[in-house]
């Protein structure tokens, strides 16, 4: 193995631009001057978990909940993704010993921070060596069915957390409001969204089609290409390109939301893995969320534009794509 | 002996004056009206188990008119086979409503062509003003096609029809090859399955047909 690569989610992740055909908000790193996707070449991921308690939240409880949230995205019936749990260990998330691990560790010094994922990456192959998830013990978990209104669900963080294992981005897919204190949260429309609903909130247990959609890219069963479509274009202010700007594509039958990003400097973005039928395209600037969540903080978002929906209907086809969709946004 | 053979040859030589054509074709137009395709709200999850939404939209397939042909054929006096298609476009709009970030209020447009193949039973009720006017009932089912601009997509479905009609029916005075002509009015009450309305979603339709008929 050679010199290993660390990399945390929160510092030093690009947005992959390397398959704009068929684009998701994946992790995407270089290597040998290589732009590669973050994710696994072989699957079930194996993982191991930390055999450490906190209050409310025994070992065998921590394991029997995060084996839940893996379930859920192995659940994916588009999506050829697996996942194995090895065995319980004393080492703790953020070691590099070659094995995936998950578990509590006490972090009084990222008070923000309800959880982590990190990967360790060879710098030679560009492979995925292992991921890890922490868990900040400095805050209240809970494993109760219902969900406790005075802890964090800890199956609902975990099914988040495991989405970026698996080598997804965030989703903005979500609504904010900016307050003295900082960001609240009004409104989550997928799992991957990166703010916390809040204490006892457990709907962040169940995938929304944007999670499904990203997953389903990533790691396509047999039918997925053939039996999906994707919708791209571009994003344009005053005839030029915008970078970062939100789109959301709306299955005006199923009320499905599945979204994406312009990642290029003329604006172009895709999104895949949508059901066939006609689209409300909506696109906004990425302002529910700070940039960084997002993208890397060199990347130049434009967020001076207002909020608009595409003109027409946009049909996606079965096993093909939309077609150019040009959306002109105007300066707020 | 005399009188049966006689009273026999009467009823075979009425018999022989009624109702003689085989085939009925019929041409014109066909007019459906509007269908909720589906009432859909962009949901996301709030705080505290509740839902709130993004905004809001009313999916619809416009009136439309299509251009319509029937072939009947005559299985008894009163019944009918009859085989239709019809052919037209129509638009499918999104009317987005109660964005909560106060975009305007619009609607989205996109065009699609839609085909019709059916088959169904026709009665025939007493008729009146000397067989001028006929009153007929019908019902069948149907296969329906949707394709988007640019047949970017096609989408199939079933339909169910039900109605009745009008014939104005003249006779020529001396009737050859064509038995009868005149106009026909179909009034019909659809349920449509599938095609735009993908998966199991049911909706109703009327539709009236306006065509011209011949039969031979």
């Amino acid at each position: 193995m050679g010199r290993a690569l660390h990399v945390a989610v929160a510092v030093a992740l690009l947005v992959s631009c390397s398959r704009p055909a068929s684009a998701y908000l994946k992790f995407g790193y270089e290597v040998n001057g290589t732009q590669r996707t973050l994710k696994w070449t072989t699957t079930p991921v194996r993982y191991y978990v930390t055999a450490a308690a906190v209050d409310g939240v025994s070992a065998t409880q921590f394991q029997a909940t995060i084996g839940k949230a893996f379930d859920a995205w192995a659940a994916v019936p588009t999506s050829s993704v697996a996942y194995q749990f090895m065995s319980f260990t004393s080492n703790l998330p953020g070691e590099d010993d070659g094995r995936t691990t998950l578990g509590f560790v006490h972090e009084p010094a990222l008070d923000r921070v309800l959880a982590s994922t990190s990967y360790l990456i060879d710098d030679v192959t560009g492979d995925l060596i292992e991921a890890d998830i922490f868990f900040n013990s400095v805050f209240a978990w809970s494993v109760a069915d219902a969900g406790d209104r005075t802890r964090w669900d800890l199956q609902s963080i975990a099914t988040h957390e495991i989405g970026h294992l698996s080598g997804l981005g965030h989703s903005d897919i979500g609504e904010t409001e900016q307050t003295a204190t900082g960001r609240r949260v009004l409104s989550t429309g997928a799992v991957m969204f990166p703010i916390a609903l809040g204490l006892g909130d457990i709907s962040g247990r169940t995938l929304e089609a944007d999670d499904i959609a990203g997953i389903s890219d990533l790691y396509p069963d047999g039918t997925f290409n053939r039996s999906t479509g994707s919708l791209s274009g571009h994003v344009t202010k005053s005839g030029r390109g915008v970078y970062g700007a939100h789109i959301v594509a709306f299955d005006t039958r199923s009320g499905a939301m599945v979204g994406n990003f312009s990642l290029s400097s003329s604006g172009q973005f895709s999104i895949a893995g949508l059901r066939p039928g006609p689209y409300i395209v909506r696109v906004e600037p990425l302002d529910d969320a700070d940039t960084e969540s997002f993208f890397d903080i060199t990347d130049p978002t434009d967020i001076n534009f207002r909020a608009a929906y595409f003109g027409r209907l946009v049909v996606v086809p079965r096993g093909g794509d939309s077609g150019n969709v040009e959306v002109k946004v105007v300066a707020k | 002996m005399l009188c049966v053979v006689t009273c026999l040859a009467s009823t075979t030589a009425s018999a022989q004056a009624a109702s003689t054509e085989r085939i009925e074709l019929s041409g014109g137009l066909r007019w459906n009206g509007p269908v909720t395709i589906a009432d859909a709200a962009a949901t996301e999850n709030a705080p505290s188990g509740s839902t709130r939404p993004l905004f809001s939209t009313t999916t619809t397939l416009a009136r439309s008119w299509l251009a319509s042909a029937i072939i009947g054929v005559r299985l008894s006096r009163v019944l009918r086979a009859e085989f239709s298609a019809a052919y037209g476009t129509a638009t499918m709009s999104s009317r987005i409503t109660a964005d909560a970030e106060q975009i305007a209020d619009t609607t989205v447009r996109s065009p699609l062509t839609q085909i019709t193949a059916e088959a169904g039973i026709q009665v025939q009720l007493p008729s009146w003003k000397r067989h001028t006017w006929k009153p007929f009932t019908s019902a069948g089912v149907g296969y329906l096609r949707h394709m988007y601009a640019g047949r970017t997509l096609i989408e199939s479905g079933h339909d169910f029809y039900a109605g009745g009609g009008l014939y104005y029916e003249r006779t020529p005075t001396r009737p050859k090859r064509l038995k009868a002509s005149g106009l026909r009015l179909d009034l019909r009450g659809y349920l449509l399955r599938g095609g735009v309305l993908r998966g199991t979603d049911h909706r109703f339709a009327p539709a009236v047909l306006a065509t011209a008929f011949a039969r031979f």
